[in-house]
């Protein structure tokens, strides 16, 4: 599941600037985390001399799809001056690829935590990095790239209060987690007896 | 003068100093001969603690070093990779600085720069295990150094009074394991609590050096802020009691200095130093040291 943050207000007016703007919304992924209301609400409050068009669209992230886009809104496309998008920053990336305005991105892709494809629907609790080099066997199947604000391989920072972890108090410490769970299975040997450096 | 020499020999002594905000630090040097001289055995530098941007912890030393003091480099994983970190350290062996104490670090988010990457390309362990490499000759790719290997003391941190002490424990193995020649501790609050840690650490790992970490309590505020906001830390009730019973010396410093020295005797015969966090009062450390009759 991508997790997209629509970005403060203050900041699109500005990429406007009153300019005429075509607005892509991109809804491909339908397990996609994207303010919909958000967005709506905002494009309601501009004047309506400035959005030119708005169209919710599939994968913009596919070059055939996005440039099928542009051939068949072509007509309000022309009349526009630049290209606004809400979309994870690949789709941006790729409609960027082949438009001749100028295109700009109303999102912050802040995750895309345990994507797996458009045919998964992934729990958002999980997130993988992709680093390459998996620690998950010594970890107690908990990720410590991505639970551990400080990525740590070797044990907890010792910061934990509470159970949480010392950097946001809102989530729990992942190395008391995995503390936790390799006691409970008695499985130490392996993590205490090596010393893990990332592989970059 | 490397620590590991005098382990054991005497009960030794170090305090800790954070390097300002500032370019201009030589004035400092002033302030600690007059109050750290006596009976210090080694001064702590902090790497720019709590992720607050400072004068750094590897020129500091080599001031203080070139001063006649014995300094204690410490190095977090915070802001360098580990070819940044290893480059850093050969520096510190040039100037003649033996004595190291490596860390995770802070997050930034907790700094006075919360938009900075947080590097965490090796974080205590595997610091540990670098430096080690070091020593013995090698990077930690596995390449030769030329000429002699550096000799350093590597010291690690540990909190003894923490909820977590199974997951310390476990952690402080791991440094052992990579190198570690001495530790020392979070704040000492609770000396039964730190008595527990020191039995179990001598059933686990025999005879490694341990020094105790201490501060000298300025307000029942202070005291409240760090239960609340400091991992690891545990004041108990019957020493903010003593705190609030009579504020002029308190504020004083002098009760903080009872408490301090009364921490001292407790443990003195468990670990084998102290290490004197003493957050803004190093004028306060000769009158600490004689009320703990070290
Ligand atoms: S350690 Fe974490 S980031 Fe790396 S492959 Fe495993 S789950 Fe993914
Ligand atoms: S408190 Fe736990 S999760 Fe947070 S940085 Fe430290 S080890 Fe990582």
């Amino acid at each position: 599941m991508f997790v997209l943050k629509v970005k403060k207000q203050e900041e699109i007016f500005e990429l406007i600037n009153n300019k005429k703007t075509f607005v892509f919304i991109c809804e491909g992924c339908n397990e996609i985390f994207l303010y919909r209301e958000e967005i709506t609400k905002f494009l309601d409050s501009l004047s309506k001399e400035n959005i030119i068009d708005t169209k919710i669209v599939d994968y913009i992230c596919n070059p055939e799809y996005i440039k099928n886009y542009f051939e068949i809104f072509k007509k309000t496309i022309d009349l526009s001056d630049i290209i606004l998008i809400f979309s994870c920053g690949v789709g941006v990336q790729t409609a960027n690829k082949i438009s001749n305005l100028p295109v700009y991105t109303g999102c912050d892709t802040l995750h895309i935590p345990g994507y797996k494809g458009v045919e998964t629907v992934a729990d958002e609790n999980y997130d993988c990095i992709l680093c390459g080099n998996c620690y998950l066997n010594y970890t107690a199947n908990i990720c410590p790239l991505t639970s551990c604000p400080k990525e740590l391989l070797n044990g907890p920072c010792g910061g934990a209060k509470n159970g949480k972890c010392e950097i946001d108090n809102k989530k729990d410490c992942s190395w008391e987690k995995i503390f936790e769970k390799l006691k409970k299975y008695n499985n130490f040997e392996k993590i205490k007896n090596e010393i893990l450096t990332r592989k970059f | 003068m490397i620590l590991k020499d005098i382990f054991f020999k005497k009960f030794v002594i170090t305090a800790e100093i954070g390097p300002p905000k500032s370019w201009q630090v030589e004035s400092l040097i002033q302030q600690y001969k007059k109050y750290l001289t006596e009976k210090i055995d080694a001064i702590n530098v902090t790497d720019n603690q709590a992720s607050v941007m400072k004068f750094g912890s590897l020129g500091m030393s080599i001031l203080l070093k070139q001063n006649g003091f014995e300094p204690i480099y410490q190095i977090t994983c915070r802001d360098r990779n580990r070819i940044a970190l290893q480059s850093d350290i050969l520096n510190a062996a040039f100037f003649g600085i033996q004595n190291l104490l490596l860390l995770t670090g802070d997050h930034p988010i907790v700094g006075d720069h919360k938009n900075a990457k947080p590097v965490f390309d090796l974080d205590s362990v595997s610091l540990i295990y670098t430096v080690k490499n070091l020593m013995q000759g090698y990077d930690l790719a596995g390449n030769k150094l030329s000429g002699e290997p550096p000799k350093f003391c590597i010291g690690a941190a540990v909190a003894p009074e923490t909820e977590y002490l199974d997951s310390q424990i476990f952690k402080m193995e791991k440094k052992i394991n990579a190198g570690a020649e001495f530790f020392q501790t979070q704040l000492v609050f609770n000396p039964e609590k730190f008595i527990k840690f020191i039995n179990i650490v001598r059933k686990n790992f025999g005879k490694i050096p341990i020094m105790a970490g201490i501060t000298i309590l300025k307000s029942v505020n202070m005291a409240k802020f760090m239960n609340e906001n400091i991992p690891g830390i545990n004041i108990p009730e019957s020493i903010i009691k003593q705190l609030e019973l009579d504020k002029e010396k308190t504020k004083s410093g002098q009760k903080g200095l009872e408490i301090a020295a009364n921490i001292i005797k407790d443990i003195k015969p468990y670990c084998e130093g102290i290490h004197i966090m003493p957050l803004g009062w190093i004028n306060k450390i000769p009158q600490l040291l004689s009320l703990a009759e070290l």
